[in-house]
């Protein structure tokens, strides 16, 4: 078997550009809902979900626009930055995590079920290991809470919120994960065989 | 020291430091592995939880 050579969890790279995988800290932008109402969303901690391909290719400007009046040449232009928050560990297994931001609590992880999330065993959550040098604590990323904001208004946030990547193998174990629940089928409850 | 309280220890303020490793003193702060990993300096880390606060209206379009 081939040896990886991925040593750490966590790596920090240069901020030249929005990465999977990047753990943002201190996260605070604006949201409109509820209607009319706007809000200030404040996250300790985020992890951007959106597909490195999609925003190494859909971050960078096309040089070579054809016709400007018909607009700027951009096939991979991404509009938007999908990125979940990371919830620190203890809340999540409190079931206090949401609270917060949605009002809203839900039940304690009793020993067992908390031991399957820390063994990224349950198809709803992604543990995150703590990492001191990083300042990284335990974190637990909910599949069901994530956001998109513009490209520009998040690349106006980035850099002073950027901590440390998710490296490689473990993010796209990430990511899998995180479209595997996207993708679930729910199906029907059925109580006695029909048809 | 109750739950909440031990909770709000692990957000850092926005001023510290990157680039610096967490240390000083340790507190416990829950789990074993968080206890292990976690080291955080008194005095530096701010009561910071995730919120959604209203901060103003967005002018309603008129339907007609």
């Amino acid at each position: 078997m081939l040896k990886s050579k991925i040593q750490n969890r966590y790596e920090r790279h240069d901020c030249k550009r929005v990465c999977q995988g990047d753990i943002l800290r201190d996260l605070k932008f604006k949201a409109v809902k509820e209607e009319e109402h706007l809000f200030d969303i404040f996250l300790p901690y985020a992890i951007v979900l959106s597909q490195d391909c999609d925003l190494h290719y859909g971050l960078t400007i096309q040089t070579n626009p054809t016709d400007q009046s018909d607009g700027q040449l951009h096939n991979q232009f991404l509009p938007n930055i999908l990125f979940s928050p990371a919830f620190p560990a203890e809340l999540a297994k409190d079931g206090t995590h949401l609270y917060g931001l949605f009002n809203v609590v839900q039940d304690k992880k009793d020993s067992q079920t908390w031991k399957l999330i820390k063994q990224n065993h349950n198809e709803r959550y992604y543990f995150l290991q703590a990492h001191t040098d990083y300042q990284i604590p335990d974190l637990l990323i909910d599949f069901k809470t994530y956001y998109t904001l513009p490209k520009d208004y998040f690349l106006s946030l980035y850099n002073a919120c950027y901590l440390a990547t998710v490296n490689e193998l473990f993010r796209e174990h990430l990511s899998q994960r995180f479209s595997n629940y996207l993708n679930r089928i729910g199906l029907p409850d059925l109580k006695t065989p029909s048809g | 020291m109750d739950k909440n309280q031990q909770n709000d220890e692990y957000f850092s303020s926005p001023t510290s430091d990157k680039s610096k490793p967490v240390s000083g003193k340790k507190k416990s702060i829950g789990t074993k592995s968080t206890e292990e990993y976690l080291e955080i300096k008194s005095g530096s880390y701010t009561e910071k939880k995730a919120y959604a606060k209203v901060i103003g209206y967005v002018e309603k379009q008129d339907s007609k």
